[in-house]
C-alpha cells in the first residue's frame, strides 16, 4: 500500500492528536504498551484506551517514531519553529516510545522552567515511560530533576519537629517521597535487580527526605517482605543494607547535633531531655536490636532458599 | 527506525564501531572523512558534543568524539579548548562531575571527564585532588564502586572509578586484593562474567570486569580459558558479530567488548589493548599519555 509523504504526515499527526486526547479523556492512565499488530485496519486509529491502559498498534511505528524524531530535530536544529503545546505533544509520544532520548526530555526541561509544563505532568510522563522500560537511565535522571525543581521552592517546608517522635518531613515532602517510593517498587519488580530504580532510591532519601530517621525506619519495615520474595535480588538487599548504615550514621549523632544538621528555619534547638543519656542508650540498643532483626531475617531466607549469593553477599 | 532509536548515542557507537576495526587492522575500511564531517558540526558553543547533528551536547558523546578523532589524528577538526573549557565547567564543588548542564552527578562522568582531558593533554584543567576525593567516596566496603556515594558496587562503575584512579595516578588508593576478589566471583561457571552478584553473564562484562583487573593488576584470577570460550561462544557464525549471551543477536557494542576482551586475554589476532581507554595500545603511546596499572 503505497502512501505519499503527504498522507504519511496527515496520519502522524492525526496519531500525535490521538494520544494527545487520550490523556485528555483519561488522566489516569497508568500503563503504556505496544500492542502487535502488523497491518493498520482500515481507518480505525492506532492508539487504544481501554480502562487505564494506553496501547499503540507497532505498524504505525515506523512511521511515527522517525517523523515526531525529525520534527523535534527541525526545531532544535532552528529550521522549524514549533509552539509550546505542539513542542508538549512530540515531546510526549516521542518519550513514550523511546524514553532514552535525552534531548527530548531537555527540551522538556525547558518547557517546565518556561512554565508550560507542570513538574508534575513530567513526574507522571516519567513514571508512564517506566511501565514500558524500567531501567531507562534517561527517564530516572530527568525525574531527579524535576525532583530537586519541585522541592527547591523556597516556599516548601521541609521538615517539621514533632517533639516526642522526633524531626519529621513536612506533609508535601513526605508525599513526593512516599511516590517516588512506590515508582521504584513497580520498576524493581518489573526488571530483576534493577540498579537505576534502586539508585534512584536511595538518591531520593538521601536528596528529598534528608535520610530521616522515621523515613529510614518506615523503609526498613516496608521492604521487608519485598526483599524475601526477591531473594536474587542483591539491589534490594543492598538497599537494605544503605538503610542500615545510614541508621547508624544518624543514631551515632548526639541528639542536639541531629536538629542542627537537619534543615530546620526555626532557630530553636531541640533542648536535651533529662533523660538524654538514657536516650542515647536506647538508640544504642535500638541498632543493635535492629542488627539483630536483619541477620535473623537473613537466617531465616538462607534455610529457606538455599543457595542465593545475595543472601549470603547482605549477611 | 532502528537508526532514529539508536541516534542518541550515535557517536558513541561510532566510536564503538571505529575501535573494534582498528583492534582488528581495518580501520581503513571506514570512511574517514565522512566521519570527520559528522562529528564537526555535533560541538556546540559551549564547547561540549553531542551524539549528533541536533542533539543535546553531553560529557559522554564529547569523550567518544575525542576518542575517535584521537584514533584519526584529527582533533583539530574541532575547538580543543572549548572541549576543555565544556569539561571544566561540569566541574562541582565537591570534586564531582555533571554530566551535562542539566546537573546529574555519576562517576561515569567523572570518568568521561579525566579521559577526555588526558587524551588531550589537558588534566590541568580541573581540580584533580577534589575529583580523586569524591571518587574515593563512592569506594564500598566490598571494594567497590557505585555511581554516586552510597550507591551499590556495579562492574561498569568500577571500571570507570578504576580507570579514573589510573589516570590520576590514585591506584594505590584502591584494596587491590578485596576488589580483585569481587570481580573475579563475577565470573560463572559458564565461564562468562556478570556484573553483580546473580545477575545472568553478559559480554560486555568479559570487557568491564577484566580491564578493572588489569588495572589493579589481577588479571591472572580469573579462569581465562574458560571466559574465551564464553565470549568465542557469543560470535555469531553468520554475520560474525558479538551477542550479549550466545545466540541473542548481535550489536556493534557487544562486537566490541567481546573483541576487547580477547585482546586483554592475549588473543594474537587482535592488536594489545589499553585496559583505561579501550583504545589500541599504540594509540595513548602515541600521544603520550601516562598511565600507571598496579602490578
Amino acid at each position: 500500500m503505497a502512501e505519499s509523504e503527504e498522507e504519511i504526515s496527515v496520519l502522524i499527526e492525526r496519531v500525535v492528536k490521538d494520544i494527545t486526547n487520550a490523556f485528555k479523556k483519561n488522566p489516569d492512565i497508568d500503563e503504556i504498551g505496544l500492542i502487535p499488530c502488523p497491518e493498520a485496519r482500515c481507518n480505525r486509529s492506532p492508539i487504544v484506551l481501554v480502562e487505564n491502559k494506553l496501547g499503540i498498534e507497532s505498524w504505525c511505528i515506523k512511521f511515527l517514531l522517525p517523523y515526531v524524531h525529525n520534527k523535534l530535530l527541525q526545531y532544535k536544529l532552528r529550521k522549524k519553529w514549533l509552539e509550546q503545546d505542539v513542542l508538549t505533544d512530540v515531546t510526549r509520544t516521542l518519550l513514550l516510545l523511546n524514553p532514552d532520548f535525552a534531548t527530548a526530555w531537555n527540551v522538556r526541561k525547558e518547557l517546565v522552567l518556561s512554565g508550560t509544563i507542570e513538574p508534575i505532568q513530567d513526574l507522571y510522563l516519567a513514571k508512564l515511560a517506566l511501565t514500558k522500560f524500567p531501567k531507562s537511565p534517561e527517564t530516572w535522571i530527568h525525574r531527579r530533576w524535576v525532583l530537586q525543581k519541585l522541592t527547591q521552592e523556597a516556599s516548601l517546608p521541609c521538615l517539621v519537629n514533632k517533639g516526642s517522635t522526633g524531626v519529621e518531613l513536612s506533609e508535601k515532602l513526605q508525599q513526593i517521597v512516599q511516590e517516588e517510593m512506590k515508582v521504584c517498587t513497580e520498576a524493581a519488580g518489573r526488571y530483576p535487580s534493577n540498579y537505576n530504580a534502586w539508585s534512584h532510591r536511595i538518591w531520593v532519601l538521601q536528596h528529598i527526605a534528608k535520610c530521616n530517621v522515621k523515613v529510614l525506619l518506615d523503609e526498613l519495615s516496608s521492604t521487608e517482605n519485598w526483599v524475601s520474595m526477591h531473594i536474587s535480588d542483591h539491589s534490594g538487599f543492598h538497599y537494605r543494607q544503605f538503610l542500615l548504615k545510614s541508621l547508624l550514621a544518624a543514631r551515632s549523632l548526639p541528639n542536639n547535633a541531629l536538629t542542627t544538621l537537619s534543615l530546620l528555619h526555626s532557630e530553636q534547638i531541640c533542648s536535651l531531655p533529662k533523660g538524654e543519656k538514657d536516650f542515647q542508650e536506647r538508640q544504642k540498643t535500638d541498632m543493635s536490636h535492629l542488627c539483630v532483626k536483619e541477620l535473623a531475617l537473613c537466617t531465616d531466607l538462607i534455610e529457606t532458599y538455599t543457595g542465593h549469593e545475595a543472601l549470603w553477599c547482605h549477611r | 527506525m532502528e537508526y532514529c532509536m539508536s541516534e542518541y548515542l550515535r557517536m558513541s557507537g561510532v566510536y564503538w564501531g571505529l575501535t573494534v576495526m582498528d583492534l582488528m587492522g581495518q580501520l581503513h575500511r571506514m570512511n574517514k572523512d565522512e566521519i570527520l564531517e559528522f562529528v564537526k558540526p555535533c560541538q556546540h558553543e559551549c564547547g561540549g558534543i553531542s551524539a549528533s547533528i541536533g542533539h543535546d551536547p553531553h560529557l559522554l558523546y564529547t569523550l567518544s568524539a575525542v576518542q575517535i578523532l584521537t584514533l584519526y589524528n584529527s582533533l583539530h577538526v574541532i575547538d580543543v579548548d572549548k572541549v576543555v573549557e565544556y569539561v571544566k565547567s561540569l566541574q562541582q564543588p565537591d570534586g564531582s562531575f555533571a554530566g551535562d548542564q542539566w546537573g546529574e552527578i555519576d562517576t561515569r562522568f567523572s570518568f568521561c571527564a579525566v579521559a577526555t582531558l588526558a587524551l588531550l593533554g589537558r588534566l590541568d584543567a580541573v581540580d584533580i585532588d577534589k575529583a580523586v576525593e569524591f571518587v574515593l567516596s563512592c569506594m564500598n566496603f566490598d571494594g567497590g564502586f557505585g555511581c554516586r556515594p552510597g550507591s551499590e558496587s556495579h562492574a561498569g562503575q568500577i571500571y570507570c572509578c578504576t580507570g579514573f584512579l589510573a589516570i590520576t595516578g590514585q591506584l594505590h588508593q584502591v584494596n587491590a586484593d578485596l576488589l580483585g576478589w569481587w570481580l573475579c566471583e563475577r565470573q560463572l561457571p559458564s565461564g562468562g562474567l556478570n556484573g553483580r552478584p546473580e545477575k545472568l553473564p553478559d559480554v560486555c562484562y568479559s570487557w568491564w570486569v577484566l580491564a578493572s583487573l588489569k588495572i589493579i593488576g589481577r588479571l591472572h584470577w580469573i579462569d581465562r580459558e574458560k571466559l574465551e570460550h564464553f565470549i568465542l561462544a557469543c560470535q555469531d557464525e553468520e554475520t560474525g558479530g558479538f551477542a550479549d549471551r550466545p545466540g541473542d543477536m548481535v550489536d556493534p557494542f557487544h562486537t566490541l567488548f567481546g573483541i576487547a576482551g580477547l585482546s586483554l586475554l592475549g588473543n594474537e589476532q587482535i592488536k594489545p589493548v589499553n585496559p583505561v581507554f579501550c583504545m589500541p595500545e599504540e594509540v595513548p603511546r602515541r600521544i603520550n599519555v601516562k598511565l600507571e596499572l598496579l602490578n
